[in-house]
């Protein structure tokens, strides 16, 4: 039962396991917002910026920029802010997506998860 | 905020009605029209400007009861607010409202599927479900239903149904599927449709009827409440699902695979909502318009030719499925098989046949429920992404579908666009939808989108076409031709608004329903 009047060894374990989880925070938290990013990207994304013919914006960027381009995933000319601010107002043929849609945070973990798709092992892609 | 109010509403009223509005649902969820955020509001696919649709704020209720304090504040103030789901209605407006001022109201954040019962078949939804987050649901919980979806994989559950809109399976007429609807009136109340007005009971979503009045109809396409949640009946996950294709060589062949199918629609031998598909919409996903024409204006039969041949697709394409027992499925096989070899120069595919094709194999996956947003190669066949849905009905006959595939194309031509459209064809009528696609970054080339558009619903109505669904643009003109008897079924329209909604709140000028003192001529 729990009630509020922790004895003194139970604080004691209590505390280490803080200490523990306080140690981990950062990479897990990493590896949540990385996780975090990956699944926006899977829901709201992939339809159009899959590769291959069937996603159109692959297609489309294939087209105008190349087949090395038209993969957005990892590519080194894209940075945080451009992806924030091309998801908030659209582009082209591209639709915004309002903050009901992608909350600010998952913003950011969506643009660092398409600048570095595979920050963590568990997040790479097959 | 740069200024922008809904009409009739002083500055301070306005400021009084947000500030009350953001103590409902916190600060972050009021977005004024300072705010860069609010450029996620606008319309970006029609070929009127922008600003003639931008919100003068967004509000994003997570809750029925947030919903229901908005509406109240809204209703003190004679605030207007347009209600959106997803907001992916993207042919037809997006998350825009039908004019400058408007606030929006997002429900987007009310994203929960409540309930799906396994025994019964059903879901209870919320307004911000996308089909792809209701898909990942079924499969997440190992569910053994399908969903049905919209081509656009990130539309709305309840928005498409709402709008009328259709899927791929046997369950492809979204309204006839849903049961039962909650409801924030305007004055903030709460009610439910059928057997939800009961005040315990289960079959809310087993039975559309209850008791007096059916009246579920009247919160679709219409602004006489906020539909909060929706029952939608599910397909169970068939043993057997045989997709097929049949091409045809000519654009003649459109008369006798129509008359071939309606009594195979009509029997129940094809259960799906079969579709017959122009070569270009289909062509689009491998190819642009670039590609075979530098020059501006249609392309030429020969070109169009090349094109099927190049693709291996016909003029036109039909596709449908059959969905049941294996034994069921083929013995009605036998005779969709023998039906459609009697048209000369058909051919006739199967998965097998087409495999790694992404044009047959999108078809696949929406006729068997599956989110994905292929379709939208046609946004890069003029590049630019402008599209406005043109959508007549008319019977599931040769002769309606070739009459308006010819009106249609002709007045496409006429003002310099390629003729992109598909048959959806339901039990016994079919609608005919022509993707109007032209490049919104060139004021010419969506002056004559937009006059094409407008052409085409005066054409139609003087063939006796009326279109199932608009355009926020073309709201008003598609209102005006259902007007038989003096134009009393709008009139009747616009009697339970002014009932319902007496301070003309909730969505003024949807689908051409104004309220009392107000018409598109005050609002532009």
């Amino acid at each position: 039962m729990i009630d509020g009047r922790a004895p003194a060894r139970m604080t004691a374990l209590i505390l280490a396991m803080a200490l523990a989880v306080a140690a981990a925070a950062p990479a897990a938290r990493a590896a949540s917002a990385a996780n975090r990013g990956r699944q926006i990207f899977d829901t709201r994304c992939v339809f159009c910026h899959g590769t291959g013919l069937g996603h159109p914006a692959w297609q489309m960027l294939a087209l105008k920029r190349g087949k090395d381009k038209a993969e957005i995933l990892g590519r080194p000319d894209l940075t945080p802010a451009y992806i924030k601010h091309v998801v908030r107002n659209g582009l082209i043929e591209m639709p915004p997506f309002r903050p009901s849609e992608i909350s600010d945070s998952e913003l950011d973990a969506l643009a660092n998860y398409v600048i570095n798709p595979n920050a963590s092992a568990d997040t790479k892609r097959p | 905020m740069n200024g922008k109010l809904p009409r009739g509403v002083s500055k301070e009223k306005f400021d009084a009605a947000m500030h009350a509005m953001r103590k409902v649902v916190g600060d972050q969820w009021v977005i004024l029209d300072d705010n860069p955020l609010i450029a996620s509001y606008m319309d970006t696919y029609s070929a009127a400007p922008e600003s003639s649709t931008a919100a003068s704020a967004a509000v994003c209720p997570a809750s029925v009861e947030e919903v229901q304090q908005v509406v109240i504040i809204a209703h003190r103030y004679r605030i207007p607010i347009w209600s959106i789901s997803t907001g992916k209605n993207f042919a037809y407006g997006g998350p825009a409202p039908r004019t400058a001022g408007q606030v929006v109201l997002d429900l987007r954040r009310m994203n929960r599927v409540i309930k799906v019962d396994t025994d019964l078949g059903y879901a209870v939804v919320e307004p911000g479900v996308a089909y792809v987050d209701f898909y990942n649901y079924m499969k997440r919980h190992k569910l053994p239903y399908w969903i049905d979806c919209a081509a656009n994989g990130m539309g709305g559950v309840m928005g498409n149904t709402l709008d009328h809109g259709v899927g791929y399976t046997a369950y492809g007429d979204h309204l006839l599927m849903q049961c039962g609807m909650e409801v924030v009136m305007a004055d903030g109340s709460l009610m439910r449709t059928g057997m939800g007005a009961l005040p315990q009971g289960s079959c809310w979503p087993l039975y559309k009827y209850g008791y007096g009045p059916y009246i579920d109809g009247l919160f679709t396409q219409s602004n006489f409440g906020v539909v909060t949640k929706i029952g939608l009946w599910l397909m169970p996950e068939p043993p057997a699902f045989k997709p097929f294709m049949v091409q045809l060589q000519n654009e003649d062949d459109l008369y006798q695979v129509t008359e071939l199918l309606r009594p195979l629609k009509i029997n129940m031998i094809i259960p799906n909502a079969a579709i017959t598909v122009h070569l270009l919409w289909e062509a689009s996903v491998y190819t642009t318009k670039h590609e075979w024409q530098s020059g501006p204006g249609p392309l030429p039969p020969r070109t169009l030719r090349k094109i099927a041949d190049k693709f291996n697709l016909g003029m036109w394409n039909f596709y449908a499925a059959l969905y049941g027992p294996p034994e069921v499925v083929e013995a009605n096989w036998q005779i969709i098989e023998s039906t459609f070899r009697s048209i000369k120069g058909a051919k006739i595919h199967l998965e097998k046949d087409r495999k790694g094709d992404p044009s047959f194999e999108y078809r696949v996956r929406l006729m068997r429920g599956e989110p994905n947003l292929t379709e939208f190669g046609l946004l890069n066949w003029v590049g630019g992404g402008g599209h406005i849905n043109f959508s007549p009905i008319s019977p599931a006959s040769g002769a309606d579908a070739v009459k308006q595939f010819h009106m249609i194309r002709q007045a496409c031509e006429k003002y310099g666009f390629d003729y992109i459209g598909e048959f959806v064809i339901g039990w016994r009528e079919q609608h005919h939808i022509l993707m109007l696609m032209f490049n919104r970054y060139d004021a010419d080339d969506s002056k004559r989108a937009h006059d094409c558009f407008a052409q085409l619903i005066n054409d139609a109505a003087g063939q006796g076409y009326g279109e199932y669904r608009t355009n926020l643009h073309f709201m008003d003109q598609i209102a005006q031709t259902y007007n038989a008897n003096d134009g009393a079924l709008l009139g009747m329209q616009r009697r339970v608004k002014r009932a319902l909604d007496p301070a003309g709140i909730l969505a003024p000028g949807k689908n051409g329903i104004w309220p009392l003192g107000e018409s598109p001529e005050t609002e532009s």
